[in-house]
């Protein structure tokens, strides 16, 4: 230990500039009490609560020494919620009516789980780097991550977007040697634009919020040249003050650059952009909950120039060879991200850090904030000495920044200095593996198992006609068009199938499929990906369990539907919760969980990577807080072994039979006919998982043989929904018969088959030469065969007594479903009739 | 390329203020010529229905660069005529200069909604490096901002509404509005 505790003034605070909230007393940190550890803390925004500042405090009495300001702050950025996911990696005592099971490690116990047991060989990198990696063909690997930016897009919605957009490229690119990212996805979830009830002082207005998250998504993806081609939104009001924004990247990589290391003697290598003052304490600032007077320091704008010059020159030193690990600096900046790799060099780890060779962006910053500083668009590479000259060539070529900021060691301490000052010199065995843990309790109170009365269910025929039309422009179900238009997805050129679908390119397509030939130049290459997502919070409001279930068939479903295979998919989850301290919430969290493992087990698909934002809460003035609801965010990515045979879900041609595969149930908990009928009663659907994977393997392989014309995935709105969809989207018509679907026996009426929720059904349409065919690739699954397509632009739908239940069309179904977007957020109401 | 200059050491006086107080700043805006297409004006047109506000009858929105660096009358329109405005579809002024046919557009309120001095400003970073690139000496600095121009019947209250709920987020964005 050499000076951290003597009094050097840009450490112990004269020197600091205006932006300590308060000067502390670091020489007397040994002696504070609990009260003025957590006010120093509270005034810091470290975010650090009671056992870690005790933790330290003991870990520095047992040094006899203080620690100092960088000290403290490199221990509560590398321990924030967002770095460590202190609450997932816990110990958890979880009760569910009277059954009690005790988690050592939540994450490793359910997420992680599948992963060890199903032992994919195709998985080549999972949770371990700044994205899962998997394998695509002999030659080619994936990354895929989706992380959310929550905290930051409730406050300056467009710079939170941006730097959202940025972070997550920047993880593809910092997986294993770097990916190229060569495909965005975004999903969101927004109280609805036209909200008028009141909002806490300092909320913006839901509509400001959301066309700020999209305008911010758009002009970051499109500057960096990279499509932006899957995505969802879900509206509730819930989400009026924290609304979620999860952003997510595809990347593509050689095979060879899966793996990275790091080795003494490696320099620590800055690249990309300049340090300032900004995003100062993201990562502690996302780990604690919003309230009225959340510091502004937090918030920054991005820069999508200099990250393009960043990957350019990045992607061209790694085929180079110049490298031989990196990360990107996210939350923490510095701090985390040599922090992190420091753990990988040689067998103790280790890094010496000489930070007044960083480029700055102003001069005014103390050394603990270049250490920490959030700015965007840098990354740290680990370069033997013999490539820098090499290295410095190519980055000179692109404008970008190259800075050595010191070394990798193997001496088992993370040491900083600024000149002669020492900063930080801290074990890395406490930093990483000293944060003290405590077990939780969860709890989760079963909803009562009160068989729902039997309803009689009207068939008159406005008001199915009404039903149909509320559902198509309910704000989950409507047109994305206005948002999906302001994304690029067509450059690069790989988008096979893009996110809108039909003759007119503007239906709803259930995934994106993307050809990497168009960026490797192997044009005899026809192997593809898909990318599909499953949300819905609705079903976790009645049990989480169940919507953890429903989203990773959904997202199954999206992918198997387009032609993807799902036999060698992976899955993402990104936990969006609300105060996990409150032991009913995170009850939900773990329920919710434990319905990961059993999904992936169900369908045989690991998880590779995930990602949790909690404390979504929002303290008004009057301290009450607002939680979010529970929500979780399946996305799942798989190779498309041939796009030319991938399908759009449009109806192509008329004559042609049109089969739903899937048994229909009489499942409405959460669906829209509730929502409708405003008397919630139904139960959540269950996806019988091993029926639903024999499902999805089979449907896919069927559509793989060219056996499809057009597929889609049923979901909120049920067969109703879909059918309207396949129908204006091709402006080809259905004529279903009711009574040709197979259903369960408590399914006794019209309004029930067409507006159930039952998961993993899919609505095909099969050319008449290739029915049996199909008939027979779909043995031992549910499947019947319901109508056939028709020319006449009027969808017809026969009820079971055989009069005529729907006779609707086209166009007004059309217009249903395109009008709510553009009117809540352009005052566009004559969006009515575009080329319905 | 490691260690070789070294920054300066951080200094106090230097956090306080932008240490840039004598360099002279210059003004400079760039709008749409009338009869070409204002986007951004008719976006922001467009929006003001839904918070209540119909007697507006235009928007127009300039672009507002503020370049701090000592720099010729002539050296400041060839940044002006050069790199920020399209001659095709646009004009600018320099501050206090006469104004161009665009820039007559009768009685308005003008909102200047600029990024705050401790907020990243990703174009005037931009802008500083391509003025550099021009030939000419590196700002000392460059700010940017827009201005929106409402156009119609506005009361205090709308203003107001326009300047929170549409034009500017106090937590990013320091705001002027004038009435001409």
């Amino acid at each position: 230990m050499t000076t951290a505790t003597k009094s050097s003034p840009a450490v112990n605070g004269s020197a600091n500039g205006s932006h300590d909230p308060a000067e502390p007393v670091w020489a007397a940190w040994s002696t504070l009490s609990a009260k003025a550890l957590a006010d120093l803390d509270a005034a810091h925004g470290w975010s650090l609560n009671a056992e870690e500042l005790a933790a330290i405090q003991a870990f520095f009495k047992k040094l006899k020494r203080e620690p100092s300001h960088a000290e403290i702050e490199t221990l509560a950025q590398t321990w924030s919620e967002h770095c460590k996911h202190k609450t997932f990696t816990s110990a958890i005592l979880y009760k569910e009516g009277r059954v009690t099971k005790r988690f050592k490690n939540l994450l490793k116990e359910t997420i992680k789980e599948p992963t060890r047991k199903l032992k994919k060989t195709w998985c080549l990198s999972v949770f371990e780097d700044n994205a899962g990696i998997i394998a695509l063909d002999k030659k080619w690997a994936l990354a895929f991550k989706v992380e959310t930016h929550n905290h930051p897009c409730a406050v300056e919605p467009y710079g939170g977007a941006e730097t959202g957009v940025g972070g997550v490229i920047r993880d593809v690119l910092g997986a294993g040697l770097g990916a190229k990212p060569v495909m965005n996805t975004d999903v969101f979830c927004f109280c609805p634009p036209d909200y008028e009830g009141e909002l806490p002082e300092g909320t913006l207005h839901p509509r400001r919020t959301m066309m700020s998250v999209v305008d911010g998504v758009r002009d970051y993806g499109n500057r960096m040249g990279i499509p932006t081609a899957a995505g969802a939104i879900w509206f509730d009001e819930a989400y009026k003050t924290n609304p979620l924004v999860f952003v997510g990247t595809v990347g593509l990589m050689p095979k060879s650059a899966v793996k990275k290391s790091v080795q003494p003697g490696d320099l620590i290598v800055a690249v990309g952009g300049r340090t300032g003052r900004d995003g100062l304490h993201g990562a502690t600032f996302s780990s604690a909950s919003i309230d009225d007077n959340t510091s502004t320091s937090a918030v920054q704008v991005g820069h999508a120039i200099v990250e393009k010059r960043l990957l350019d020159a990045l992607l061209n030193a790694r085929d180079k060879g110049l490298y031989r690990g990196l990360t990107d600096c996210g939350a923490g900046g510095f701090s985390s991200a040599i922090g992190e790799m420091a753990a990988l060099s040689g067998r103790s780890g280790g890094a010496r850090v000489r930070l007044e060779s960083a480029r700055l962006k102003t001069t005014d910053l103390s050394p603990w904030e270049i250490w920490v500083s959030e700015s965007q668009e840098r990354m740290v590479l680990a370069v033997p000495p013999k490539n820098l000259k090499a290295l410095e060539a190519v980055f000179e070529l692109e404008g970008s920044g190259v800075r050595v900021l010191g070394e990798f060691t193997n001496t088992g301490r993370l040491e900083v200095s600024f000149e002669e000052e020492t900063l930080v010199d801290l074990e890395l065995k406490f930093l990483h593996d000293g944060l003290p843990t405590r077990e939780r309790t969860a709890r989760f109170d079963l909803p009562s198992k009160s068989s729902p009365k039997r309803v009689k269910r009207s068939s008159d025929r406005m008001k199915v006609a009404e039903i149909l039309h509320w559902s198509l422009g309910n704000l989950n179900v409507c047109s994305r068009e206005w948002v999906i238009r302001q994304y690029d997805h067509e450059v690069l050129g790989g988008t096979v199938i893009k996110p809108l679908h039909g003759l007119h390119h503007d239906a709803p397509g259930d995934a994106p499929v993307w050809w990497p030939g168009a960026v490797t130049g192997e044009v005899d290459n026809f192997r593809g990906f898909s990318v599909g997502h499953g949300l819905n919070p609705e079903y976790g409001k009645l049990d989480p369990y169940a919507m953890a279930l429903c989203a990773v068939d959904e997202a199954l479903g999206n992918l198997a539907c387009v032609g993807a295979d799902p036999t060698k998919a992976a899955l993402l989850d990104n936990f969006c919760w609300g105060d996990v301290d409150d032991p009913a919430q995170l009850g939900g969290l773990v329920r919710a969980a434990l319905g990961c493992r059993d999904a992936a087990l169900g369908f045989q698909t690991p998880f590779i990577s995930g990602k949790d934002s909690l404390y979504n809460v929002f303290t008004d003035a009057k301290g009450r807080k607002h939680s979010i609801p529970g929500t979780l965010l399946i996305s799942a990515i798989a190779p498309v072994h041939d796009i030319r045979k991938a399908v759009t879900m449009d109806f192509k041609a008329p004559n042609n039979p049109i089969f739903l595969v899937g048994a229909t149930g009489e499942d409405f908990g959460g669906s829209l006919y509730e929502q409708w009928k405003r008397t919630p009663q139904g139960s959540v659907p269950l996806p019988d998982l091993k029926k639903a994977k024999k499902t999805l393997w089979t449907l896919s392989a069927a559509i793989q043989k060219g056996l499809a014309l057009s597929a889609h995935n049923l979901s909120e709105g049920g067969l109703a929904v879909a059918a309207a969809e396949m129908s204006f989207a091709g402006e080809v018509s259905a004529h279903l018969d009711l009574d040709g679907v197979q259903r369960s026996n408590d399914v006794l009426d019209n309004v029930s088959i067409l507006f159930s929720e039952s998961p993993s059904r899919f609505l095909v349409e099969v050319s008449a030469e290739n029915e049996k065919a199909f008939v027979k690739a779909m043995r031992g699954v549910s499947n019947c065969r319901i109508g056939s397509t028709i020319a006449n632009p009027v969808l017809r739908v026969t009820a079971l007594d055989g009069r005529r239940l729907i006779e609707e069309s086209l166009h007004a179904l059309k217009r249903s479903w395109q009008a709510p977007l553009p009117r809540m957020l352009d005052g566009d109401t004559a969006a009515d009739g575009r080329n319905a | 390329m490691t260690a070789a200059a070294k920054p300066a050491r951080p200094q106090k006086a230097a956090a306080a203020g932008r240490s840039t107080a004598a360099v002279p700043t210059t003004i400079i805006e760039v709008a749409s010529r009338h009869g070409s297409t204002d986007a951004a004006g008719e976006a922001t047109l467009r929006q003001l229905p839904m918070l209540g506000i119909t007697g507006v009858r235009e928007v127009r929105v300039s672009a507002v660069y503020e370049i701090a660096g000592k720099y010729g009358a002539s050296q400041i329109n060839q940044i002006a005529r050069e790199l920020l405005a399209d001659p095709i579809t646009q004009e600018y002024r320099v501050e206090k200069s006469t104004p161009s046919p665009a820039f007559l557009i009768g009685p308005h309120h003008r909102i200047e909604v600029w990024l705050k001095s401790t907020v990243s400003d990703p174009v005037g970073e931009s802008t500083q490096n391509a003025i550099t690139a021009l030939g000419l000496s590196e700002p000392v600095r460059v700010r940017t901002g827009r201005a929106y121009h409402l156009i119609g019947r506005l009361t205090k209250g709308q203003v107001e509404t326009v300047l929170n709920k549409l034009v500017s987020n106090p937590v990013i964005h320091t705001t002027k509005v004038t009435q001409r």
